[in-house]
């Protein structure tokens, strides 16, 4: 199972974030990835690892070559993840505020 | 493209909807959740703009500044809204058109106020949607972080 920090370590580098970005603008090789950053092909292959490890990008063979892209199902992922958070902070909240005087903020 | 539902949440808190706006925007940095932040330092401080095409925006213990929405209704004290704009590689979005929108209100309920979030508007995301979608991963990763704070906020 790829957690939420396996993801997040999987994009904390800048030059990966590049990468990402080229993928998900066009699915890309790892040369035509490499072509288009200040990297080398096998430093690009090495962050591909890192985000295909993370479930970030798939990979799939196109003739000769392997093409990297974005993958595909993670809309309700992105969902459930915005309903936790959004659960999470309104119990922060509601934590806050009913544990405030009642003359804060503004007047009861 | 997948049509993502809105994100619906709501709580009910003490006292009247001013007082709960006020606490909610005025005194964000110290209730929000300290691990759902995109900046690298230590955040000190959040800051809501009160007004159409305010910012959204961290302060940072290093002094830096960052934004993270833009208020685009305001309308005190029945609610606000503001874009998210976080884009698909958790960067700042500064296309306000691409960002997603979220909806706070607030509304009385007896002597209480119920609070409701809903997030919405994910079609604007357009290609970073996906992008954002498989970054966030398990919705369990981040759960068990935020509920410490939730803890923490109610001590």
């Amino acid at each position: 199972m790829v957690t939420y920090g396996t993801v997040l370590d999987s994009l904390a580098d800048p030059t990966r974030r590049d990468v990402l970005d080229l993928v998900r603008r066009k699915p890309s090789s790892v040369q035509e990835i490499a072509d288009q950053l200040p990297i080398s092909r096998p430093a690009v292959s090495q962050h591909l690892k890192i985000l295909k490890d993370a479930g970030v990008v798939t990979s799939h063979p196109v003739g000769t070559r392997r093409v990297y892209t974005v993958t595909t199902d993670g809309f309700e992922v992105l969902r459930q993840w915005l309903d936790v958070m959004w659960r999470d902070a309104l119990s922060a909240f509601a934590a806050f505020a009913d544990n405030q005087p009642n003359d804060s903020g503004a007047n009861q | 493209m997948t049509t993502i539902t809105d994100v619906r949440r709501e709580v009910i808190v003490a006292g009247t909807p001013q007082r709960a706006f006020d606490l909610f925007t005025k005194r964000m940095g110290e209730w929000w959740p300290a691990e759902h932040h995109l900046a690298t330092s230590p955040v000190v401080a959040i800051t809501v703009e009160p007004q159409i095409g305010g910012r959204l925006y961290d302060t940072c213990e290093d002094g830096s500044q960052s934004v993270w929405g833009q208020v685009t209704e305001w309308d005190p004290p029945a609610g606000f809204t503001f874009a998210w704009m976080i884009n698909g590689t958790w960067q700042l979005e500064s296309d306000v058109e691409k960002a997603s929108r979220v909806t706070v209100t607030f509304a009385a309920e007896g002597d209480r106020t119920r609070v409701t979030v809903v997030h919405k508007d994910f079609w604007r995301m357009s290609e970073g949607g996906q992008g954002m979608a498989d970054a966030v991963g398990a919705a369990d990763g981040w759960g068990a972080g935020l509920t410490k704070f939730a803890e923490f906020a109610g001590s």
